[in-house]
Order: structure tokens, then sequence, then C-alpha cells
């Protein structure tokens, strides 16, 4: 179970591309907060990962604090089993302070994200302050004071059809930074040409040659959506348990208390279109399987196509930032999801022929290692029969 | 003027070329047994009705055939098998040179390496049998396939 806490609508940046909106403050309360936490309990769930969003969480670490307290509590107060309680921070990593350091800090469970979109020229193009000043380097040098603290983060790079070219340049930045995990999320909302999906092509290629070289290094840092699409040949589609089904696993929380499939479905709050309930009413079923019915317009579409099983296209979310509406896309997440699929698969396919060890132990060991009452088989050496 | 996108989805793609790497079925390596991790019965192990025959298949007599045809060594190229049907007609890649232009170029395999058809009996070769330790913590979720919760989480750009 994941619940979303939308924290603000507030924000100190005023980036180009942002989905949400204008920014006005509107903080989420204590009150709310309680409320969804006691909803996200209501299930027993053996694991809930809370997530802070926004607008700019970190505005408020107070809020932030009393919700970590808050969660201890109340999960102290049940029966066992338990749920493991685990926390995301989504940040732009401009608002770093020693209060701040100390609520993520370890042995607190959090996994931290912060939107980098690659060298100062290309990340201060669009991430910008209210002053239109660039964001970079202060982030950057947060970034430091979270590592000095012991905090792992992992970087968010937003693509866009005119920064897809320099993803070379994005990746290496970012690589250089040391995270735990790189994303590259494409802005699905952008005016997506045919000459930028060719550039967004050239742009993986060469980003695939960055990550080889890590690879050949040692160094299997995971860079996300290409380490996905690996997987999803290594295990032959996107279990079902891993597809958006809409609210089925998770819900997102607004300050007025409306309840969201999906935290990036908010924008402003001011549509009830995508609204599932509220804290008041609790979830709206019929609301629901009507959003649910709608979205899986989209497996009509895809049935027939080849990729269907290594492709994002069952995620609500990027309906909507495609088109506005659920189970409709159009040729752009098609063209993007592929040319995602090519770059990884090249990268594999190169790292397999050169039996790079790093790959192979990330992707046909380690990645597999974990699952609960799996049964491994020994690899076989080349020639060797198999056992009978 | 650069032109936008269709507002509709293009034809689905019919086929994709073979990715050039083996699934972990076929590398005779692994298999998961929680639900809907199960590979494939019908591919994998063709014959089997369900996870748990397969799994059976698995475990002691290693991988099933190898559900994907042989491949020439130049699997992947699109004369065989043409991507992006109804949609962006992109360069082909493996098969120009890159300054030609084209989003891939043609890698260049390793000394002593050629490239091969991944079978079921080739498996991933000197490799020690995958340890059940737990994962490295501050990587993803091992086992997910999802690209990355933050593709759903991120920072709203």
């Amino acid at each position: 179970m994941e619940l979303t806490l939308f924290v603000d609508h507030s924000c100190n940046l005023r980036c180009s591309y942002c989905y949400n909106g204008k920014k006005f403050s509107r903080p989420m309360s204590a009150d709310v907060m309680r409320r969804s936490v006691d909803l996200a309990l209501t299930s027993r769930p053996a694991q809930l990962d809370v997530s802070f969003f926004g607008g700019e969480p970190l505005l408020h670490p107070g809020f932030i604090e009393e919700t970590l307290a808050y969660m201890e509590t109340a999960v102290r107060a049940l029966p066992e089993p338990r749920p493991r309680v685990r926390y995301v921070m989504n940040t732009n990593g401009t608002l770093v302070d020693d209060h701040v350091l100390a609520l993520l800090a370890p042995p607190r469970d959090f996994t931290v994200y912060v939107s980098l979109d690659g060298p100062a020229a290309v990340h201060d193009a669009h991430r910008v302050d209210q002053n239109g000043q660039g964001s970079f380097a202060g982030i950057v040098a947060n970034l430091e004071r979270l590592r000095q603290a012991g905090i792992a983060f992992r970087l968010v790079a937003v693509v866009r059809p005119d920064t897809a070219r320099r993803l070379d340049e994005v990746v290496r930045t970012l690589v250089d930074l040391r995270p735990a995990q790189v994303t590259l999320t494409p802005d699905f909302r952008a005016p997506w040409t045919a000459e930028s999906i060719v550039e967004l092509r050239l742009g993986l290629r060469d980003a695939g040659e960055v990550w080889m070289t890590a690879f050949r290094n040692g160094r299997a840092l995971p860079l996300e959506p290409l380490r996905g699409k690996i997987l999803t040949h290594l295990k032959e589609g996107i279990p079902c348990p891993e597809r958006c089904t809409l609210a089925g696993r998770a819900f997102a929380v607004t300050p007025a208390g409306r309840l969201y499939p999906c935290a990036q479905m908010i924008g402003e709050d001011r549509d009830d279109e995508l609204v599932i309930g509220t804290l008041d009413s609790g979830f709206d079923e019929k609301r629901l399987a009507e959003l649910q019915k709608a979205k899986d317009r989209v497996e009509g579409t895809c049935a027939p196509c080849a990729l269907r099983d290594r492709c994002q296209s069952h995620c609500g979310c990027r309906h909507v930032a495609l088109t506005g509406e659920l189970g409709l896309i159009n040729q752009a997440l098609c063209e993007i999801e592929e040319s995602f699929i090519l770059a990884a698969d090249e990268v594999a396919r190169v790292l397999m022929a050169e039996r790079c060890p790093a790959f192979i132990d990330a992707y046909y060991r380690t990645q597999h290692r974990a699952a609960a009452g799996s049964v491994l088989t020994r690899l076989r050496r080349p020639g060797e029969p198999r056992p009978t | 003027m650069a032109k936008r996108l269709s507002a509709n989805p293009p034809k689905p793609r019919s086929r994709f070329p073979f990715p050039g790497y083996p699934t972990v079925a076929a590398a005779g390596l692994y298999l998961c047994l929680s639900p809907g991790c199960t590979p494939r019965t019908g591919v994998t192990n063709p014959g089997s009705t369900t996870g748990t025959e397969t799994t059976t298949d698995v475990q002691t007599t290693g991988a099933g055939p190898n559900p994907y045809p042989p491949e020439p060594p130049s699997m992947g190229l699109p004369d065989a098998s043409p991507p992006n049907e109804g949609g962006i007609v992109a360069p082909p890649y493996q098969s120009q040179p890159a300054d030609a232009g084209v989003p891939y170029m043609k890698v260049p395999a390793s000394p002593g390496f050629a490239p091969q058809t991944f079978d079921a009996a080739v498996g991933v070769p000197d490799a020690e049998p995958p340890l059940a330790t737990a994962p490295d913590a501050s990587e993803p979720d091992a086992e997910s396939t999802v690209p990355d919760p933050a593709g759903d989480l991120a920072p709203p750009y």
C-alpha cells in the first residue's frame, strides 16, 4: 500500500514544464494527515509506503516531522503483525538544512528522489526560481550535504524534446554525482515530433554508451527506465502485480482532503474528474470502477502490439499526461516507449556479448536472488549438458 | 516546420527484433515462484499448464526449450523484423555506421567474441551459483520490473 501526501501546492521553484498548475499556498493540515494515515492503515497492509509530494514538501519540514511521529505512534498501536513502514521524499533538492538532514537520515527508511535534469545548462533552462535564476548549483551543493549525512539519494531527470539529444551529458553528469539510482522521466506533455523522437533515440544511444562504461568499470548503476526495460525481457513481461490498477494499491490525498488514484493527477485539485473520494466520505467505489473501466480501454488498443509486455501504456497517469483522458494514449507514448526499449536492448546485447561481469551479476544473478520462495538453478557453462 | 506526432497511437507493432540477450529462463538460471513472476509456461516450457509444473521442470532439468527460434547473427536488424509499423520510420540501428547520423550504430564485438544465439543450452558462462542474499538496500526492489517508482512519484517536474 502506498499513501502519497500532497503536502502543499506551493513551491519555491517555477519550472517551465511543471504540470501542477499555479503555485499557491495550501499546506496540508495535521488533521488531514492523520486521517489519511488512518485510512491507509485501515486495510492492514503488510507494508506501507508514505510518500511526500507537492509542490515542494520540504517547505514544511515541521509537517514532515509530525507525520513521521504520528506514523510511528499509529503503527506501534497496531497489533502484530505490524506493517513495515517506508518513506519517500520527492523534492527539488533546494531546501536541505540540518533539520531536513536529521529527518531523512538513517535509520529511518527514507528513499529520497531529487530532481536534477542534467548539467547546469540543461537543468537551468527549465528549473528556475521565482526570479528566473537557475537552481543547479544549490542542488549539487545539497546533494553533497546529503551524502555527508549518509543519506542515499536518487536523481530524476525530466527528458524533453529540447534536451533529448543531450542525454549523454545528462547521464554523465548525474552518474558522476554518485546517486543510488538515475531515472529519466519523459515529459509526456511536451510537444514531441518525429524529429525530436529521432533525437531522443540518438540521445539514448549515447546515454547508453555512458551507462555501458559504468558497467565496464564495475558499477551497475540502476538507470531507469532502461533497467526496467531489460528486466521486462529477462522476465518475459511485466508481472501483473506491478501493473497499474488505478488506486488498487495506492492513493494520494490533497490538502483539501480529496482522494486521487495518483499524485500526478492532482494538479491544482480543482477538477472533480479524477477524484475517487474524500476523507469525509471515503472511497467512491462507483467512481473508481468507472475510472478503472475507462483506463482499461488501453488494453484493447495495445493488445495486438508486440511491445505490450514491455511497455508502460497501462499506467493511468501517463494517459492523463498524454491526452487528458484515462484509457487514451497517442503516438508519442508508443515512440518514446519503443525508444527506451531499443536503447535498453542495445546496452544489454553489447554487455552480454562482452560477458561484462557487472552486467551479468546485476541482471542474471543479483536481480533475482531475493525472490521469496524462488529456486535458482545453477548457471551452466557453454557446452555443458543439461542436468538429467 | 516540425510536425507534432499523431493524436492516435500508431498501428501496433506486430513484431519486434529479438533483443539479443537471453531471458533468465532461457539462460537456465532461475525461476521465481512468486505469483505473477512465473514466466509464461506455454512459452518457457510448452506442455506445462501451471507455474508449479514449469518450476519443477526447471529445478530438476534446467530451463525448457529456447522460447525463441534460432536467430541469425544479425538478429535484431530491421530488415529481419521491421519495427515501428505505422509509426516513425526511424533509421535502423546496428546496420549503419554511427557517423551516418542514424540513431543506433553497429557496436563492434569485443575481441574474441563472436555474436551468438543464446539458447537454453548455453546459459551464462563463468558464473557461480547465485546467492540467496539480500539485495543492496540502496538499489530498487530486486524483483520489480516497473521502471521506477519515481516514474510515478517523481517530483512534479
